[in-house]
């Protein structure tokens, strides 16, 4: 009953061949280079990869520990820190003046405005040929897109008027990690520059 | 009632469990069920392809994953113009059972003779032509070369499968890229849709997959609001869009995440099969770029398109002649060779069929003309041709020795 076995088999091999896919796998395959691969752009940003849009307008040297994310529509330079994962600091370009800007950050922390005069008396730090104002603050972190408030934060920050553009560079994340890294902010500020 | 068996004995009352099997999978009652049913999928597949396209409809009633499929048959106006859902087993499983069937019952339980023959050979061709469809299924693949005049290509790709290939940037272009098949994204689809890690013990990281979308456009939370559950990364989301009629034309998208070994933390990022560059990780010092693009088949060979010909019906876009003339580059050596419409170039168990012709731009006079053939690797590519010979020879012959035997029949002198 050769045949017959044959055919118990077959039925049984049929069963056992439909399997799923585990969640879990392991993959070895590679293949060799072809003449479609061609060089690539690293480091491209959201805007970039999905919209094909232009760089960043600024090129800079990032400290090695910042971690390089992908650039967006509001953030032209944009990287993480720190080791809980939430440290972050991006160069934007925004509208307005120095000091609405300080104080919008303010207000993400909940503290009042400045005046004019107040804004005068912070410090400066060269940012792109001008003298930027650096900014603090520390405590509840609400940064008002819809995130849920976060205590125990802190920001260092520098706004600068460029041209007709207002400049800045903001560091968030955990008040300890942000402490430690403001001498790198400052350092970083010094090497932003006009791409060319 | 008894059942009238291919030896045209009567059926005997089985003794066992084994031997029920064997008659009921020789048995001529399940052959022309199968046929039925086989008969149903293919009008209702021919129906249906016309709304969802050839090839979903294939992979529907069809794949080898399928036990069971829901056929759809649109009733008539008169009749409400609604969709009867009609529960059938899955058409690879049918057409397996009816090679069997035809196996068990067509060959070795069929009386055997030379009178025979004919009706046996038919037998085997048309268990050949099944035969071809399953390895076609298992083993087939199929892709697109295009270049343009003067370009030389050593490449094919695939025209529905997304991959993800990870490549390490080091100085120029890296040696190796890896593959990660579609196989391990295609199933992560939907909201609910688990996470797949992928090991990769060739690198410094695993990875994680999840909410593969079979067409999915990348969308700017600034363009459309995301719908409620969606992942948004860097202010970009995957929205999920219905397949295309033409499945070629589905631009796969996926959310991945690099679980580096070094405990390093990367954050979750998108990737698409319309992506204008890679993603790029830095892990340790180590950088890698991340795309999924469609599954790059790499040739083992070199093609050099040296001149494209297209001529058209007069005042119509109707091709009346497409012909590529390429050189064939292995090993240093170089072999001219024509492809026509019809007229494929077959080597080393890859066939170039010429798919399509086309320009650069719309300036005649000084934009480029560009070719693509469709490259396919099937070992069953010529089956079906040889598998038509034999049942026409069988059928051929069934017909002589009938025709014999009628002959004959009638040349006996007639007796009172």
């Amino acid at each position: 009953m050769g045949m017959k076995r044959l055919i118990c088999a077959l039925l049984g091999l049929a069963l056992v061949s439909c399997k799923k896919t585990p969640l879990e796998v392991t993959s070895t395959e590679t293949r060799g280079i072809t003449t479609k691969d061609s060089e690539v752009k690293l480091f491209a940003s959201s805007d970039e990869r999905f919209r094909g849009s232009t760089a960043s307008p600024y090129a800079d040297e990032a400290p090695k520990d910042w971690l390089a994310r992908p650039a967006s529509q509001f953030r032209l330079l944009n990287y993480a820190f720190g080791a809980s994962g939430k440290g972050e600091v991006y160069v934007s370009v925004s509208q307005g003046t120095v000091l609405d800007n300080a104080n919008r950050w303010r207000k993400q922390f909940a503290l009042a405005d400045l005046s004019q005069a107040d804004l005068e008396k912070l410090p400066t730090v060269p940012l792109l040929g001008q003298s930027a104002r650096w900014l603090e603050a520390k405590g509840v972190y609400a940064s008002g897109m819809g995130k849920a408030p976060t205590e125990g934060f802190a920001l260092a920050g520098l706004i600068a008027q460029v041209g007709g553009d207002i400049v800045t560079i903001k560091m968030v994340g955990p008040e300890d990690e942000v402490q430690a890294q403001q001498e790198a902010l400052r350092q970083y500020a010094k090497t932003l520059r006009v791409r060319e | 009632m008894s059942i009238s068996e291919p030896n045209g004995s009567k059926s005997r009352p089985p003794v066992g469990w084994a031997s029920r099997c064997f008659a009921f999978l020789s048995g001529f009652p399940l052959a022309v069920v199968l046929m039925l049913i086989l008969f149903l999928q293919t009008w209702l597949a021919t129906l249906e392809q016309v709304d969802y396209g050839l090839y979903a409809t294939l992979r529907k009633y069809f794949d080898p994953r399928a036990w069971y499929i829901l056929g759809e048959l649109r009733l008539p106006d008169f009749m409400g113009s609604k969709a009867l859902t009609i529960p059938m087993p899955g058409g690879y499983w049918v057409l397996g059972l009816f090679f069997l069937n035809l196996l068990l019952g067509g060959i070795v339980r069929a009386r055997k003779g030379w009178k025979k023959v004919g009706v046996l050979t038919s037998h085997f061709g048309i268990l050949l032509m099944i035969a071809s469809a399953g390895v076609t299924e298992m083993t087939e693949q199929r892709g697109t070369m295009d270049f343009f005049e003067g370009e030389t290509s050593n490449v094919a790709q695939d025209y529905h499968e997304y991959v993800v290939e990870i490549a390490e940037r080091t100085h120029g272009k890296p040696e190796k890229i890896h593959v990660i098949r579609g196989e391990y994204l295609s199933d992560l689809q939907g909201r609910l849709a688990p996470v797949r890690t992928v090991k990769l013990p060739d690198l410094p990281f695993d990875m994680q997959f999840t909410r593969y979308a079979k067409n999915g456009r990348v969308m700017s939370i600034n363009e459309m609001a995301p719908p409620a559950d969606t992942q948004v990364i860097d202010n970009y989301y995957i929205f999920d869009r219905p397949p295309n009629k033409e499945a070629e034309l589905d631009v796969a998208a996926c959310y991945a995440k690099v679980v580096a070994r070094d405990g390093s933390m990367h954050p979750n990022f998108i990737l698409s099969g319309d992506a204008f560059h890679p993603h790029t990780v830095r892990v340790g010092e180590r950088v890698f770029v991340f795309q999924m693009r469609k599954f790059l088949w790499v040739m083992p060979f070199s093609v050099r398109l040296d001149q494209a010909t297209a001529e058209y019906y007069p005042n119509s876009t109707k091709p009346k002649r497409f012909e590529s003339r390429v050189t064939r580059l292995e090993n240093g050596s170089e072999a001219m060779v024509e492809i026509k419409m019809n007229e494929p170039m077959r080597y080393e168990g890859l066939t170039f069929y010429q798919r399509m012709m086309g320009r650069e731009n719309a300036n005649m006079a000084t934009s480029r003309p560009y070719s693509q053939l469709e490259v396919v690797r099937n070992p069953a590519d010529q089956w079906p041709k040889y598998a038509l010979y034999v049942v026409t020879f069988g059928l051929f012959i069934h017909f002589i020795l009938k025709f014999a035997a009628y002959l004959r029949k009638n040349s006996r002198p007639a007796q009172s």
